[in-house]
């Protein structure tokens, strides 16, 4: 079933591979560069899951997972913080994220999300 | 420290990315040999991985900042956890798990994995002719402990007293088999921040016995 993804990642070579993987699968996908655009494209669609870089501008991946985890409106919207760096895991806990995916990762995980 | 892991590692990602995403291609259109040589390609990546997480822990552990993030949890079930997985990906050894510590332990779940993983990755790599890795875990004096032996070519008593020393790599271990010699030193390091304490017993072309020991 196609689902929506938002990609939250200002990393030019990463979003590309992301893009291309799941719009193989038949999946639509939005691209925002900072965290602040995510909320933007809520008035087109609502998104299925939502990758989220740890380190991307200008809030940063895990303040905006938690601001996107406190509010009733979006709670209930699958989130993924993905980051090269070794303390994801603290971060996606603090954050509330459903998950994480440290870097470099393995396509069938990124796959498994959907 | 992060930005340095950060830059080191995306290229290293997309380079992943892509060579699987190939690999997939190959398969769907039935050409083997080409999908092996991409998986073989995919392996090295996670080995340049390793090796970037490596020195990164290394450059933490020298600078004072590797940090653990200590909780309470079951001493057997991440043993277990790790041999488990550990087997799927090993084709030639048996990895047997013997004992039970039945204790929980405090300290960084995460890093001790990493130290399990290392030792049994050393047993496997190190006896190449064997068939067998034990992997044990007791309860004494009060600690629990971590007991991995192998069959191989063992290390001779005076490279023993340096197998955990930064860059060691013992005389008669091959310089093919990998590594930078980094992985015990690191392991120790992780231990010891952690009030633990880390050791081996070795017989040269008999096999080594490494060891960790944690307070529960």
């Amino acid at each position: 079933m196609k689902k929506n993804i938002l990609i939250c990642d200002d990393d030019p070579d990463i979003v590309e591979l992301i893009t291309l993987l799941f719009e193989k699968e038949g999946h639509n996908v939005t691209v925002v560069n900072v965290c602040e655009d995510v909320w933007k494209t809520f008035n087109d669609q609502r998104p299925d899951l939502i990758l989220m870089d740890l380190w991307v501008p200008e809030m940063g991946g895990e303040t905006a997972t938690k601001k996107l985890k406190t509010d009733k409106e979006t709670k209930d919207i699958k989130v993924i913080l993905l980051s090269a760096s070794t303390d994801i895991a603290e971060a996606a806990e603090r954050s509330g994220a459903n998950g994480y995916l440290s870097k470099p990762f393995n396509i069938k995980e990124l796959k498994s999300l959907i | 420290m992060g930005i340095v892991s950060h830059e080191l590692k995306t290229p290293v990602s997309s380079m992943k990315g892509y060579v699987q995403m190939l690999e997939e291609e190959f398969i769907h259109k039935g050409d083997s040999e080409a999908a092996f040589h991409l998986k073989k390609v995919d392996t090295q990546i996670d080995k340049l991985s390793n090796l970037i997480n490596d020195l990164l822990d290394v450059t933490k552990i020298e600078s004072g900042k590797m940090e653990f993030f200590l909780q309470e949890f079951d001493f057997d079930e991440l043993v277990d956890e790790v041999v488990n997985s550990m087997q799927f990906v090993s084709s030639r050894h048996h990895l047997r798990r013997t004992g039970r510590c039945n204790k929980k332990v405090q300290g960084d779940r995460g890093r001790i994995e990493q130290v399990i993983i290392n030792f049994i990755s050393n047993a496997t790599k190190y006896s190449p002719k064997a068939t067998e890795v034990v992997i044990n875990t007791s309860y004494e004096n009060g600690s629990a402990t971590l007991r991995v032996k192998d069959f191989g070519t063992g290390i001779s008593k005076s490279d023993l007293s340096k197998v955990f020393d930064r860059f060691y790599r013992a005389s008669n271990r091959n310089y093919k088999s990998g590594g930078l010699g980094l992985g015990l030193y690191i392991s120790a390091e992780i231990i010891k921040r952690q009030g633990g304490k880390i050791w081996a017993e070795s017989v040269p072309c008999k096999g080594s016995v490494f060891y960790f020991s944690l307070n529960t």
